[in-house]
């Protein structure tokens, strides 16, 4: 604030021409025991620089500004964003300019020329009220985002234990540490260990969202090469394919394809699309990833030629808890939250992640990922 | 020479993971204590220095990170293998367990039984061949 004490209201009048400053001025000192100080500023580049700082309490700006207008100046800076009441001062009947002062966040506005002492002090109070409730709203949306993702968070830890409980008991049955069971049994219990692997996956994906929602992933970026960081990825996932008897085919254009990135974050993306191929493909299907890059970007493509998805659908297929229906969704039982994630990751990255795919044929999906930080 | 089986400490305060964990590496052969907070883990490694450590880190009395600061691993303890065995997927706790000589950490709901005598044997053979076994 410019050198008022705590119970003073620094306003500063952006405006162009020196003679309305004066009447404004004079208007100003017409009010009763005024806790405003008015300075004034004529020039728009100047007044940017103000508001960048911000320097005062209540910015009134007028429409004509030079070649410039108190809109742009609106515009930039962005008043729903700030604490700060932006006021525009137009002339008489501009009713459009009116609504577009309101529409970029005007907290009012005042018809030059036509506004008393009293109405000038109601309006800037008025809108200083309205700027602290607004302000109070806001801090309580803040604190309920928080209490949300903090009760997400406790709410799948403390869902973990025991789903973790299940899976070690009914592993126990099924590896054999107690004993023999029967081929009706085992099968039996390998569904009830199944459900609980998934109902665990739930878990982790809801965590995972929480916490990019809540903007807690902070990626730790290093100069990577992803052509190991893929090979590595198809070897860890190889008995998955073998099981789904899917062949893997890895092609890269260059020996080296670096990247600044967060390495273990960027695996669990090509991991992710990858086990999508896999769950997406009937037995038997190949699933192709590429890589290639320019010196800009790293592009990666995870190739498969299975159920694929309907165009309708591609619109939403990174929303939050989007389910596609096709062919294998039933069986696979999907969170509707790893695209999602993903792309959240890819964005994070600065990257972009596409979608091509056509029913019964296959999906491509392609990831740009800019190479420097 | 044979190999030497490693003595195993699980500090789980969940009591149904704990009995679980108890059971799996018995069963396997191990020898095996077990704790429910990092207090009474202290007290067991008065008496039996075990081989391998399975701590969590969210316990009531003394949590894991407690028992890394007071047990010393890096300083009094350096042959003991300590794996973080957590489900709370904390960053910031995970780094300070290592940063404090934890030596792996594993997220509790990813690993079955099988997983968990893998990560026995595993550092026991890291062991043996350190050991020239």
């Amino acid at each position: 604030m410019q050198n008022t004490s705590s119970n003073q209201i620094s306003v500063l009048l952006v405006d162009d021409d020196e003679e309305d400053y004066i009447i404004i001025e004079r208007t100003f000192r017409q009010i009763p025991e005024s806790a405003f100080v008015l300075e004034w500023c004529s020039s728009f580049d100047q007044a940017k620089q103000h508001i960048i700082s911000h320097d005062y309490d209540i910015y009134l700006l007028d429409y004509q500004l030079g070649e410039h207008t108190g809109l742009e100046l609106l515009q930039f800076a962005e008043p729903q964003k700030r604490a700060e009441p932006f006021i525009l001062l137009t002339g008489a009947g501009d009713r459009e300019i009116e609504k577009r002062s309101m529409k970029l966040a005007a907290a009012d506005y005042l018809v030059k020329g036509t506004f008393t002492a009293d109405l000038l002090s109601r309006t800037l109070y008025y809108s200083l009220g309205r700027k602290q409730i607004e302000e109070q709203r806001l801090n309580h949306l803040i604190e309920l985002n928080r209490t949300k993702d903090e009760f997400i968070s406790l709410a799948s830890h403390q869902l973990r234990t025991p789903a973790t409980g299940v899976k070690q008991y009914v592993g126990m049955v099924l590896e054999g540490f107690v004993g023999n069971i029967s081929e009706a049994q085992r099968s039996v219990l390998t569904k009830a260990y199944e459900s609980n692997e998934r109902q665990l996956r739930i878990v982790s994906d809801l965590l995972k969202v929480a916490q990019v929602d809540a903007g807690k992933v902070k990626l730790q970026k290093t100069k990577s090469d992803i052509v190991p960081l893929v090979i590595d990825i198809i070897k860890e996932q190889q008995q998955t394919y073998l099981d789904r008897q899917q062949k893997v085919t890895f092609t890269h254009t260059d020996d080296y394809l670096i990247a600044t990135i967060d390495k273990e974050k960027i695996r669990m993306v090509i991991e992710n699309l990858l086990d999508n191929a896999s769950k997406y493909s009937d037995i038997g299907k190949a699933i192709k990833i590429a890589i290639s890059g320019d010196s800009d970007t790293v592009v990666i493509e995870v190739i498969d030629s299975g159920v694929g998805i309907g165009t309708d659908d591609q619109g939403k297929l990174f929303e939050k808890f989007s389910r596609i229906h096709n062919p294998l969704s039933t069986l696979v039982g999907g969170t509707g939250l790893g695209l999602y994630w993903v792309k959240k990751i890819i964005d994070l990255h600065k990257g972009s992640i596409t979608v091509v795919s056509e029913e019964k044929m296959g999906t491509t999906f392609t990831i740009h990922l800019p190479r420097s930080d | 020479m044979a190999k030497i089986q490693p003595t195993v400490l699980v500090v789980e305060d969940d009591l149904a993971l704990n009995d679980a964990y108890k059971t799996i590496l018995t069963t396997a052969g191990y020898s095996t204590h077990v704790a429910f907070n990092g207090e009474e883990a202290l007290e067991i490694t008065k008496s039996t220095e075990p081989d391998i450590i399975f701590l969590d880190l969210r316990m009531p009395i003394m949590d894991g990170i407690a028992f890394l600061k007071a047990y010393e691993p890096k300083r009094k303890h350096p042959h003991v293998k300590i794996v973080v065995f957590s489900n709370y997927d904390m960053q910031r706790e995970v780094d300070e367990a290592y940063q404090l000589g934890a030596e792996r950490y594993v997220l509790k709901a990813w690993a079955s039984p099988k997983e968990l005598i893998k990560i026995v044997q595993d550092l026991s053979d890291q062991s043996n061949r350190a050991v020239g076994l």
